[in-house]
């Protein structure tokens, strides 16, 4: 009894561990509101520096955490050996990454965003745009006023607003379709050494350069990488932004709810889909396994559930779709949510029979992939199924009762007549 | 005592409270008085920002001071500033029963003390050896910096280990680029500032290095931003220790509309403050120099006009550029000047777009297609993979012709609205080209995508006032077997399927099959119309077993035929017909039989 409390207690423990690694001691400090939003999401958060030698994310094959944040940029090499193929394993396995990179970027860093599909630029460079740079930037232009937000609000949230940015650019691999382009530049900035005369393309100019991206991996695994250190930072947290070309006053920046919603993201406590109770019937029946018959009326329902804020909670999309397919879908149809998270959808069986599937494959940007198929068989009408007395057929049905009437009638004409004329009598 | 005036300027790490930090700042002391805690912040917080203090501190601190260490501490701190009178019977007396204690902690000596101080009641001497002893055995950087806070309040000599100790103690601290701080954060290092301050003001003598301060003083000032009146508490104490000029103060500069001059703001202003964010009374400024990169320069040496700690020069002559201005500086007696007052002037100027050639190439024939200066604003054109653009232009400030940093050319496919951009190089004349043969680079920098594409020039520097945008213009661009970039649709929703039935064959009208069925009944009609002519007959009827079996019989064949297309099956019927059929052959044997023989007889 004991041993199944604490092994419970354990399970519990390391059911979500997050591992915050810090440049330095300044970290703490400067990042102070990220942190303790940090750990309003997550109870179990422990602290290394990234040169610590007791660093270690894997212990006896598994994982000690289940996230990890890495707040120093310019690490150069983690300590204990730690090297970015570690970190990559982690994602293989199910981890989440989240990564501040600067324009100081050390190796380890761009070593694990490449990996991931992102490009992130040479150290020394910055992201630059002379349109629109804030206000109260110092001379470089490198202090951005960034607003080109993915359009899917599960990451960044409803209406995001401009958020401040100091940081490095990245591009993502174009043969690599998992990334999300979560924060994009605007057409006019570019990527460069401010102080270095452009000769060559720059790495990524304009729409392609990725401030924020992100991946989700084939094993839902998430990670993220910030290209600014500093906007995950108390000052640009507290910050006002106001472009330089913008008109009006300034505003208060958006970069704390920008990030902790992008957090949530990457911690997957948003974004999260999960389904169950699949029940399919004929219309008016309860379910069964039986096949169904071509052109019946059928129901099929699935409870889909969305992770939001840590906690599950009826999921109400408006595009899931489910499909009837043989080889090729023969139906697809979109499913209605109700308030309690039940999507329902009522369809008649194709005229063709075989062996289908009821599919829901729900892979949206930001959402985990959702994917449930049930085999059912369609059997063709029973002999006793088809169409009795059809109205074209009635000449036919009339002549063999006619026929048949007159069998009747005529055996009694046939054996019973007796001729009138007594002279054909004699004639015989 | 040496005073230190140190420069950080345009870094990115600020070095002293700016208007509207203090102005944020301010805001956050208002109020509300909801404990004594708070009241004790915002009043000492509001004095330090040298602002009123608020009059309804002191019926709070009257009403609601109990006799206890922590409420008699607080609201000793609020009655020596603010002047407010706290009457409760026995404060000494408790208090000093606070210091006998046995287990008195160094926290309970440091604030009885110094709450005895603030009422301005005596405290025994002896004080300062028990304190001593405290201190050697908690031996934490928290237990020192009270120690020295409390001690510079008794009165008597500073005990010289003790003022010692303060350098062994900020070797505890950790460095972390040009910062340092204590491990416990910005109230431990706020704290000991303020305690080294205080006790060195005391002894009158300097206890840590210029280098020292400066880094404490980075870290202190890197807290301003930090949310929550606890953090903007102890950097503003932070700040106060550093500015009170004990600890070999720093005094910063710092440049005003971050040291940008153009045409219509053609001044420097230049500030010499505290790291509070005070100006320096009673001081000077000159330049010295002013030089670009190339050598020239925007200010002429001499004095700045201004006083008081803010200064501004007009610059001489506008030239673009980023400059280091070398800035010297007369401050009133026991303040060091910095060793290098440099600071960084960015002078900005427009530039404008001059000797545009707008050119479209037909490669085969080399026949001019489009030739336009661009003065007529942006151009109409048509292009193929036959043609070659050229587009030459240069920016120019006034007649000089310069480079900037961000010239590209961007082409908007106007439907889907892709960019494509081309860096401008600039040759040794400072001319900038671009060449662009439609051939090569339909494939590869437009994906071989037609279409019309609006053509920009975006000028961009950070020694411009504004960025530019200018329509060069529309091009219409014709590639064979132009596609269209396929969308990803991977991640959205797919069109619905409705499955196509197959449709029931046609059947003639109802109306039609009922005359056929009319039809052919009338055969029957006609037999019968016929035999009632003919005048056939059943006179022979003869009603006998075998003559009712029969008919019976041949009714019931009858009936089972019918029931048979009504839905009984072959079998049922198969076995219902062997029954009556056998009855009725029997019948219909005898009957024929009893027929002939009855014709027979006749």
């Amino acid at each position: 009894m004991e041993k199944a409390v604490i092994v419970s207690l354990l399970l519990a423990v390391a059911s979500c561990r997050t591992l915050v690694i810090l440049e330095n001691v300044l970290t703490k400090e400067s990042h102070s509101s990220f942190l303790s939003d940090l750990s309003t999401k997550d109870s179990d958060i422990v602290y290394k520096y990234a040169t610590d030698s007791s660093l270690t994310i894997k212990k006896y094959g598994e994982s000690l955490y289940n996230n990890i944040i890495i707040l120093a940029p310019s690490v150069a090499a983690f300590g204990n050996g730690v090297t970015a193929n570690d970190f990559l394993t982690f994602l293989d396995d199910g981890g989440n990454i989240v990564i501040s990179a600067s324009s100081d970027v050390g190796e380890p860093i761009k070593e694990i965003a490449a990996e991931v599909g992102v490009e992130i630029d040479e150290e020394g460079t910055s992201v630059i745009d002379h349109m629109n740079y804030d206000v109260s930037d110092d001379g470089d232009h490198d202090l951005i006023v960034a607003d080109s937000f993915t359009s899917a609000s599960v990451i960044v949230g409803e209406s995001p607003k401009p958020v401040l940015f100091q940081g490095v650019g990245m591009a993502a691999d174009l043969d690599n379709p998992l990334v999300i382009d979560i924060l994009r530049a605007s057409s006019t900035a570019y990527s460069h050494a401010a102080n270095q005369d452009i000769l060559e393309y720059p790495l990524a100019i304009g729409s392609n350069l990725l401030l924020v991206a992100g991946m989700q991996a084939r094993n839902n695994a998430r990670i993220v990488i910030f290209g600014s250190h500093l906007m995950l930072s108390d000052k640009f947290y507290n910050a006002d932004v106001k472009a330089q070309s913008a008109v009006g006053g300034v505003q208060a920046a958006g970069n704390r709810d920008f990030t902790s919603n992008v957090i949530d993201w990457a911690l997957r406590r948003n974004g999260d889909l999960r389904f169950s109770n699949v029940k399919h019937n004929k219309v008016g029946e309860a379910p069964s396994d039986a096949a169904y018959r071509i052109t019946d009326e059928v129901e099929y329902s699935i409870v889909i559930e969305e992770m939001r804020n840590g906690n599950w909670e009826a999921f109400q999309g408006s595009d899931v779709q489910l499909e009837f397919v043989r080889i090729d879908p023969f139906i697809r149809a979109y499913l209605k949510p109700n308030s309690e998270g039940v999507f329902k959808v009522g369809f008649k069986v194709p005229d063709v029979y075989g062996v289908y599937q009821f599919k829901v494959d729900y892979d949206r940007i930001g959402f985990t992939h959702l994917y449930s198929t049930t085999q059912v068989s369609v059997r063709p009408f029973h002999h006793t199924e088809y169409e009795r007395f059809i109205p074209s057929a009635y000449p036919y049905y009339a002549s063999a009762f006619s026929m048949l009437g007159g069998l009747f009638v005529f055996s009694f004409v046939f054996l019973y007549h007796r001729d009138a004329v007594p002279e054909s009598k004699k004639t015989e | 005592m040496r005073v230190l005036v140190t420069l950080c300027v345009l870094a990115s790490l600020a070095c002293s409270l700016s208007p509207s930090d203090r102005e944020k700042i301010s805001s956050v002391f208002n109020g509300p008085i909801d404990s004594l805690k708070s009241a004790y912040q915002v009043t000492v917080a509001r004095s330090i920002l040298e602002l009123p203090l608020l009059e309804s501190t002191c019926n709070y601190v009257a009403g609601n001071t109990q006799l206890a260490l922590a409420d008699l501490y607080f609201a000793s701190h609020i009655s020596k500033i603010q002047g407010c009178e706290v009457k409760i019977a026995g404060i000494e007396d408790f208090l000093n029963t606070e210091i006998a204690g046995e287990g008195a902690s160094m926290n309970t000596l440091f604030k009885a003390v110094t709450s005895l101080s603030n009422f301005g009641m005596t405290v025994d001497s002896a004080v300062s050896e028990k304190i001593a002893a405290k201190v050697k055995e908690e031996d934490t950087v928290t237990a020192h910096s009270l120690a020295y806070l409390a001690t510079a309040v008794l009165p008597g000599e500073v005990p010289k280990d003790l003022v010692d100790s303060i350098e062994d103690i900020a070797h505890r601290a950790d460095t972390i680029g040009n910062a340092m701080s204590f491990e416990g954060g910005l109230m431990e290092t706020s704290l000991f500032l303020k305690g080294a301050s205080v006790l060195s003001q005391k002894a009158g003598k300097a206890a840590l290095t210029d280098q020292m301060t400066q880094k404490f003083a980075n870290y202190i000032v890197s807290n301003k931003d930090k949310a929550g009146k606890s953090n903007l508490f102890y950097t503003l104490v932070g700040l106060d220790a550093l500015s009170s000029g004990s600890l070999v103060p720093t005094h910063l500069i710092v440049l005003d509309n971050s040291a940008v001059i153009s045409e219509s703001q053609r001044t420097l202003k230049v500030s010499l403050v505290n790291p509070l964010g005070v100006t320096v009374k009673d001081s000077t400024a000159k330049i010295i120099s002013a030089k670009g990169s190339g050598g020239q320069a925007i200010f002429t040496a001499g004095p700045m006009s201004g006083g008081d700690g803010t200064f501004e020069v007009a610059a001489s002559e506008l030239t673009r550029g980023v400059f280091t201005a070398e800035l010297g500086f007369e401050l009133p007696s026991g303040y060091l000047a910095p060793d290098n007052s440099v600071v960084k002037v960015k002078c900005v100027l427009p530039v404008e777009l001059k000797d545009a050639t707008f050119k479209l190439i037909d490669v085969d024939d080399n026949r001019i297609l489009l030739n336009n200066d661009l003065s007529g604003g942006a151009v109409q054109g048509k292009a193929d993979l036959s043609t070659r653009l050229i587009f030459d232009f240069s920016l120019a400030d006034g007649a000089e012709e310069v480079t900037l940093h961000q010239v590209f050319v961007r082409f908007t496919n106007t439907k889907t609205k892709q960019n494509v951009f081309f860096i401008a190089q600039a040759d040794l004349k400072k001319k900038y080209t671009i060449d662009l043969n439609f051939r090569s680079a339909a494939a590869k920098s437009f994906g071989s995508v037609g279409g019309q594409y609006s053509v920009d020039l975006i000028v961009g520097d950070a020694t411009l006032p504004q960025a530019m945008v200018i329509d060069v213009a529309t091009l219409n661009l014709e590639i064979p077997d132009s596609k269209e970039p396929a969308a990803d649709l991977s991640k959205q929703a797919k069109p619905e399927i409705t499955h196509l039935f197959r449709q029931p064959e046609k059947r003639p009208p109802q109306a039609i099959s009922a005359v056929f069925t009319g039809l052919v009944l009338l055969p029957a009609l006609v037999l019968l119309i016929m035999w009632a002519k003919l005048g056939a007959n059943i006179s022979n009827i003869q009603i006998s077993l075998s003559s009712i079996g029969f008919h019976g019989g041949l009714l019931a064949i009858i009936a089972i035929y019918v029931n048979f297309f009504l839905g009984v099956n072959m079998f049922t019927t198969v076995k219902c017909l062997a029954g009556v059929a056998v009855v009725t052959f029997l019948c219909g044997q005898r009957l024929l039989s009893s027929i002939a023989a009855a014709k027979k007889a006749k």
